[in-house]
C-alpha cells in the first residue's frame, strides 16, 4: 500500500538533497543577517540533509554503521536547531548540557543497537526522541511566532508539529508491529514521515528566511527610531543646557550690570572731562592723549565683558576643539568675580604653568565650572571667612579641575542624590545645574565627582572635574566642529570680525 | 567730636595752590576701580576741587585715624556702594559716628533697597553710574555747601563755648536763671545771696559773653547749651 508515487528511497534522497540545498540557499540569502542563530539553523539543516542522504543510500551501500552515523547526524542537527531557536528566545541551553543530553542519547542508542541488538526497541526509542525533539522545535517556533507576531515562525512551528506527529504515528506502528524497524521499508508511517520531512524542508527554510528578513526589517526600523530619539534627546539636552546658561547669567545679571557700568562710567566721565578741558582751553595734547587712551582702554574693557557674556550664552552645536582649561577657569572667574566680591568670597586660583588641553566644547566646560563656582559661593553663606580654592592641573593622562570651599561640606544625603535631575538644596533652585554639568562631563568622557574634605585637613566640599587630556599637539588636531559645520563656521567668522572691530 | 580740625598752613607754591583748591572744596573719592578714580578725579580737579582717592573704605578710615592736619575748607565723601571689605553703606554708618562729613553714594545699576538704605542713614545723594559730569558736580557742590554751612555752625559753637568757659560758677548760674526768665529777686532768693550781688554777676556775665541785650544773652546761653 503506497500513496507515494515515488520509491521510498528516492523520496528520502530527494528530501535529503532538499535539506542540503535549501539551508545552503537560505544561508546565502541571509548573508547580510548572518548571526549565530542563522548559522546554527542552516548548519543543522545541512547536517539533517546529510543524515537523510546517508539513510537513503543505506541499502545500496548496506553498511550497518551508516545507521549510527545517520542517527548521530540527525540528532546533532536537531539539537543545533533547538539551540538556534532558544537563542532567538534569549533562553539558550548551556552547551555542556546539550552535549550531555546528546551523550546520554548516544549511549542509549549504542547500547540498544550494538549491545542488545534490539532493533525494534531502538527504532521506537529513535521515534520517541525524534517526536519529542520536533515537538519541542514546534513549540519554540510557535513561541517566537507569538512574541514576534511572525506568521513565518508559526508556519515553521506547524510544519515541525507535522513531522513530530508523523514520528508519533511511526512509534505507534512500531508498537503494534505493523511498522518496520527499517525506515526504508515501504510502510505507511515511513511514507508519512517522508512527506512530513519534505514539507518541513521547504516550509522550514523559506519560512526561516522570511522570519530572518522580517527581523532585519524590524531591527532597521527600531534603529531608525532610536536614532531619531537620540537626536531628539540631544537637541532637548542642548536646549536645557542653553536655558541653564541663560538662567545662570540671569542670576548674575545684577553684578554683571555693575561690572559693565564701571567702564561705561569711566568712558563717559573721561569724555566729558576732555570736552570741558577743551572748552576751557586748559588742556594740551598730552592731557587729551591720556584721556583718549583711557577711553579706548575702558571701551575694550566693556566689550570684553560683553564678549564673555555672549560667548557663554551663544546657542551652539557642540564643538570638538582643543580647549585650555586654564583659560576656561580664568574666564569663568571673570564672569563671577563681581558676584564673589559682593558675597565676600575670596577665590584662590592656582593654574598650571602649561596649558591644560582637553578636547571638547569650551562653552560647555565653562558651564560646568560656572555651576560649580556658584554652588561653592552659595555653600559659604554661613561661613565666617569665605574662601574657594581652585586648582587646574594635569595628572598623568587626565586633566583635573578641583574646586574646594571651606564651607560645611555636603550632607550625607546630599552626596547620595547630587547630580540627579531636579535634586536641589536651594529654596528657589531648579536642580538642573549639576545634573547638566555631569551629563556634559560624561559626554566628554569625563567625570564630575563630589566629596567632602577630611575635617582634619580643614573640611569643606571638594568638587573634581576629571577629563581625558589631549596629548596630540595643536597642529595635528582638526579644529573643525564635528557637526553643524556651516552654522558654527559662520559663528566663528563673525566672532573673528568682531574682534578686529 | 569733629576730626581733622587742626589747620595746616601752606608753605611751598604747590601747597599754596593745593590750599586754594581745598578752600574751594576737598572731595574724598572711594572706589575699587582705578579707572573710575582716575576719571572722576580728573573731572573734579578740572573743576578746581582738591581730590583724594582711595581704593578701599578701609584705607580712608586709616587716614582719618591718623588725624593728619589738612588745609581748611569744606569736604565731602563720594563713595561707591559696592566695595570690598567695608561697603559704602557701612562706611556711611561709621562716618556718621565720627563726624558730620556729608556723603554722596554712587552705584552701578543699584537696587532700590540700597538707595533706600543710603538715604535713611543720611546720604545726601545717590548717583547711578554712569554719571553725567553735570550731575556729579552738582551733587558735589551741594555736599560741599552743606559741609561749609556745618563748619560755620561748628565754628560759632566753638567760639561761644570759649566765651562761656570764661564765666565763673556763680556768673554761669545767674546767666542761666536769667535766660530761663526769672527775676533778679527770685534768683537772689533761690541762691540765697543779696539782690545787689545778683545784679553784679549778671552785668559781668553779659559783658564776658559779649551780650548787649537780654535777648542776646538768652540766644547765646541756648546755643552754648550749658
Amino acid at each position: 500500500m503506497s500513496f507515494l508515487a515515488l520509491d521510498i528511497h528516492t523520496a528520502y534522497l530527494i528530501v535529503g538533497f532538499l535539506y542540503l540545498l535549501l539551508p545552503s540557499f537560505a544561508w546565502m540569502v541571509l548573508r547580510e543577517q548572518r548571526t549565530l542563530q542563522v548559522n546554527l539553523w542552516c548548519g543543522g539543516g545541512f547536517l539533517l540533509g546529510s543524515g537523510l542522504v546517508l539513510i537513503s543510500f543505506r541499502d545500496i551501500l548496506s553498511l550497518r554503521v551508516f545507521i549510527v552515523v545517520s542517527a548521530v547526524l540527525v540528532t546533532v542537527s536537531v539539537l543545533l536547531r533547538i539551540q538556534s531557536l532558544c537563542l532567538d528566545l534569549d533562553k539558550p541551553w548551556r552547551w555542556r548540557w546539550l552535549l550531555l543530553t546528546w551523550i546520554v542519547w548516544f549511549l542509549i542508542f549504542v547500547g540498544l543497537h550494538l549491545g542488545l541488538q534490539n532493533y525494534v526497541l531502538r527504532a521506537q526509542f529513535m521515534s520517541i526522541v525524534a517526536a519529542s525533539c520536533f515537538f519541542y522545535i514546534a513549540r519554540l517556533a510557535w513561541q517566537i511566532g507569538h512574541i514576534e507576531r511572525s506568521q513565518s515562525a508559526k508556519l515553521i512551528g506547524s510544519v515541525y508539529f507535522l513531522v513530530a506527529s508523523a514520528s508519533v504515528v511511526r512509534c505507534f506502528n512500531l508498537m503494534h508491529k505493523t511498522g518496520s524497524t527499517d525506515l526504508l521499508q515501504e510502510t505507511e508511517s515511513s511514507q508519512i514521515l517522508a512527506v512530513a520531512f519534505l514539507l518541513s524542508s521547504i516550509v522550514g527554510h523559506f519560512g526561516y528566511v522570511g522570519l530572518a528578513l522580517d527581523r532585519a526589517k524590524r531591527r532597521e526600523i527600531k534603529a531608525v527610531e532610536n536614532r531619531v530619539r537620540d537626536e531628539e534627546t540631544l537637541r532637548l539636552g542642548k536646549q536645557i543646557a542653553q536655558l541653564d546658561r541663560q538662567r545662570s547669567l540671569g542670576e548674575l545679571s545684577a553684578s554683571l550690570g555693575h561690572e559693565l557700568n564701571q567702564p561705561l562710567a569711566a568712558i563717559l566721565t573721561n569724555a566729558q572731562v576732555a570736552k570741558r578741558g577743551l572748552l576751557k582751553g586748559s588742556f594740551g595734547t598730552h592731557q587729551l592723549d591720556e584721556l583718549l587712551d583711557k577711553i579706548v582702554y575702558n571701551t575694550q574693557r566693556a566689550s570684553q565683558i560683553i564678549e564673555r557674556i555672549r560667548d557663554f550664552i551663544r546657542p551652539s552645536d557642540s564643538r570638538r576643539e582643543p580647549v585650555d582649561l586654564n583659560q576656561v577657569v580664568s574666564e569663568v572667574f571673570g564672569l563671577i568675580a563681581d558676584e564673589a566680591k559682593k558675597r565676600e568670597v575670596s577665590f584662590v586660583l592656582s593654574l598650571a604653568d602649561q596649558p591644560v588641553l582637553v578636547m571638547g566644547d569650551s562653552i560647555q566646560f565653562s558651564q560646568i565650572v560656572l555651576n560649580v563656582f556658584r554652588n561653592a559661593i552659595d555653600a559659604l553663606i554661613q561661613t565666617e571667612k569665605r574662601q574657594v580654592s581652585v586648582v587646574c592641573c594635569r595628572q598623568g593622562d587626565r586633566a583635573v579641575i578641583q574646586v574646594r570651599d571651606n564651607g560645611p561640606g555636603f550632607a550625607p544625603e546630599t552626596l547620595q542624590q547630587i547630580g540627579m535631575p531636579f535634586f536641589t538644596t536651594k529654596p528657589n533652585g531648579l536642580g538642573m545645574g549639576i545634573s547638566i554639568s555631569r551629563t556634559i562631563a560624561m559626554q566628554h568622557a569625563g567625570l564630575l565627582m563630589f566629596s567632602n574634605v577630611d575635617p582634619a585637613d580643614g573640611g569643606g566640599a571638594l568638587v573634581t572635574l576629571n577629563l581625558p587630556i589631549l596629548t596630540r599637539t595643536l597642529n595635528s588636531v582638526s579644529t573643525q566642529p564635528v557637526e553643524g559645520l556651516t552654522t558654527s563656521g559662520l559663528n566663528k567668522r563673525e566672532r573673528d570680525t568682531d574682534r578686529v572691530v | 567730636m569733629p576730626i581733622s580740625n587742626i589747620p595746616r598752613l601752606p608753605v611751598t607754591v604747590s601747597e599754596h595752590e593745593h590750599a586754594a583748591r581745598c578752600a574751594r572744596g576737598r572731595v574724598i573719592l572711594i572706589d575699587d576701580d582705578s579707572e573710575i578714580l582716575a576719571a572722576f578725579s580728573a573731572l573734579l580737579e578740572l573743576s578746581g576741587y582738591a581730590c583724594e582717592t582711595y581704593g578701599a573704605a578701609m584705607d580712608y578710615l586709616q587716614v582719618l585715624n591718623d588725624n593728619r592736619p589738612c588745609f581748611a575748607g569744606p569736604s565731602c565723601v563720594l563713595c561707591d556702594v559696592k566695595l570690598p571689605d567695608i561697603d559704602g553703606l557701612e562706611l556711611q554708618r561709621q562716618l556718621a559716628k565720627l563726624g558730620d562729613t556729608p556723603i554722596v553714594l554712587m552705584s552701578g545699576l543699584s537696587g532700590a533697597q540700597e538707595a533706600v538704605c543710603a538715604f535713611r542713614s543720611g546720604a545726601l545723594d545717590f548717583l547711578i553710574k554712569p554719571i553725567d559730569a553735570d550731575h556729579l558736580l552738582e551733587a558735589v557742590h551741594k555736599a560741599l555747601t552743606i559741609s561749609s554751612e556745618r563748619q560755620i555752625v561748628r565754628q560759632q559753637q566753638t567760639c561761644l563755648a570759649e566765651r562761656l568757659a570764661d564765666l565763673t560758677q556763680r556768673e554761669r548760674q545767674v546767666a542761666r536763671y536769667v535766660a530761663e526768665g526769672q527775676t533778679n529777686q527770685a534768683i537772689a532768693n533761690q541762691l540765697g545771696i543779696a539782690l545787689r550781688t545778683v545784679k553784679l554777676y549778671r552785668q559781668r556775665a553779659m559783658h564776658k559773653i559779649g551780650a548787649e541785650t537780654i535777648a542776646d544773652l538768652i540766644r547765646i546761653v541756648d546755643a552754648g547749651n550749658f
